[in-house]
């Protein structure tokens, strides 16, 4: 239940991850199998999030015009969260529990210069389901030194609320105390809402010179429907009343990337830039550094910092100014994301890569490959009174939270 | 009814605009001075997974649940891929 946010906000990238899962590298020497764990924790004395996040990969060409991939991962989600946004968090916190899993199938039509990908997939849990249908193109142009890659990804979620069809006014909306009964027809406790996504990526590359690589595009989506968490309420005065966001968002980001090659030492500089808007008012800035670097020919060391500053949504406050004033206009939301912030992400991962030499393992493995990452990540509310910002309990250490992952795969 | 100046930003945003509208003008100054046809034969290290945008799919994906749920902007991620030409 906790990742509510997450999977509307996951939605707009989703069109990116079809892209990512069915384009890297050379088109005829992709088949590959990639398993991945990674570990998510924002520790807390008393509202702790934590998750698990296993990922398993499965990709082939078949002859020269076809090529198939599936994917399955899960979210493992544990922790506690306050229940109303507004009071005492320590006090208030509830403990929870939730698995959600997704399956996606995609497949690809390839030509001498362009590749059509097709896909689709579906995640469910228990409050909580989402199917999406992907379709893109990726062209080479001019001599290869050019690509032009378009995504479109739909999404037909439904989400699982409290039945507030008795409430005759906004301020009697309750929240959703259970999922036990979602989606089940005959409760008259809870109901179905859905939410529409519609998310299209432009995206140009361009080989500028031997050593330099650049990247620059677009990534539009419109929203449709219930974007609320069903379960968070917010202190309205003395009331507690169900989180209420609009019903329509339409989301922008434009971005610009490069890559940098330092071939004496074999190593490569990455710069990313990114600003975002969105009809909540929202703006946001993200920059990211990263410095590949081989230590010897098998073994690649990745550092890289990230930096996300944002303002808040225009009907966003601090709780205690819910609890004082009330809200501006009919909409409250106690979603941190939502607020205005500065996080930054320092990491480090190692890969290394073991080819086959004369004869392949196993007789058909081309190579092994394995890695694993860490990140930290840092989190600064830029509200007025940080102490009665979302989950303020969670950003009291020097550390926000941390991102370990381990992973290995082969290609065959 | 409160107005909608409520955010302390403080030095981050103008320091953050001023790094990005510099990265912006530098790239776009080496593309306009450097920008040739490139030969199949100069790509052997743009070929390399370390020259690829995205290369590892698997935790571009991960970053991206995990950056979802903590911040509210969304896409713009790039797409996978580099200058092998090799589509």
């Amino acid at each position: 239940m906790q990742l509510r946010s997450s999977r509307v906000g996951l939605a707009a990238t989703i069109a990116t991850s079809f892209a990512t899962f069915f384009s890297s590298g050379p088109a005829r020497s992709d088949d590959q199998v990639r398993a991945a764990v990674t570990y998510f924790a924002e520790p807390a004395p008393n509202t702790s999030l934590n998750v698990v996040h296993p990922q398993v990969t499965y990709q082939q060409d078949f002859g020269e015009h076809f090529g198939l991939g599936v994917g399955y991962d899960a979210d493992v989600v544990s922790g506690a969260t306050p229940q109303v946004f507004g009071v005492d968090a320590v006090t208030a916190a509830t403990k929870f529990n939730d698995v959600r899993h997704n399956g996606t199938l995609g497949l690809r039509f390839l030509t001498e210069y362009a590749t059509l990908r097709v896909g689709g997939g579906f995640a469910g849990e228990s409050d909580y389901r989402s199917g999406t249908a992907n379709a893109g193109v990726t062209v080479d142009l001019f001599e290869r030194n050019s690509q032009l890659a378009v995504d479109y990804t739909h999404n037909f979620d439904r989400v699982c609320d409290a039945n507030n069809g008795v409430a005759q006014e906004l301020l009697e909306l309750r929240p959703l105390d259970s999922s036990d009964t979602c989606f089940d027809g005959g409760s008259d406790l809870t109901t179905t809402r859905k939410l529409a996504i519609d998310s299209m990526q432009l995206s140009w590359t361009q080989v500028t010179t031997p050593w330099l690589v650049l990247q620059f595009g677009a990534t539009g989506s419109v929203l449709r429907g219930f974007q609320a968490n069903p379960y968070r309420q917010v202190l309205l005065g003395e009331r507690a009343v169900q989180e209420r966001l609009p019903g329509g968002r339409n989301r922008l980001a434009l971005y610009a990337r490069t890559k940098f090659a330092i071939k004496p030492i074999r190593g490569a500089i990455e710069l990313d830039v990114r600003g975002y808007l969105d009809s909540w008012s929202m703006r946001a800035l993200t920059t990211e550094l990263a410095w590949d670097q081989y230590i010897a020919r098998p073994i690649v060391i990745r550092v890289r910092a990230r930096w996300h500053v944002q303002d808040s949504a225009l009907f966003y406050r601090d709780g205690n100014e819910y609890a004082a004033s009330g809200p501006v206009g009919s909409f409250w939301t106690g979603d941190r994301e939502l607020s205005a912030l500065f996080n930054s992400t320092y990491g480090v991962k190692a890969s290394y890569l073991i080819r086959a030499k004369e004869k392949q393992f196993l007789r058909f493995i081309d190579s092994f490959v394995i890695s694993a990452k860490a990140d930290m990540l840092l989190y600064r509310s830029l509200t007025k009174n940080p102490e009665f910002s979302p989950n303020a309990d969670r950003t009291k250490g020097l550390i926000d939270a941390v991102v370990v992952q381990a992973q290995a795969g082969f290609d065959f | 009814m409160h107005s909608h100046s409520h955010s302390e930003q403080g030095p981050l945003v103008p320091a953050l605009v001023r790094l990005a509208m510099a990265t912006c003008l530098g790239v776009l100054a080496m593309a306009s001075g450097c920008a040739r046809a490139v030969l199949p034969s100069e790509k052997a290290f743009l070929a390399d997974p370390i020259m690829q945008f995205n290369a590892d799919g698997l935790e571009a994906a991960a970053d991206a649940q995990v950056m979802s749920n903590r911040e509210g902007a969304a896409g713009g991620s790039g797409t996978a891929g580099g200058g092998c030409g090799c589509n």
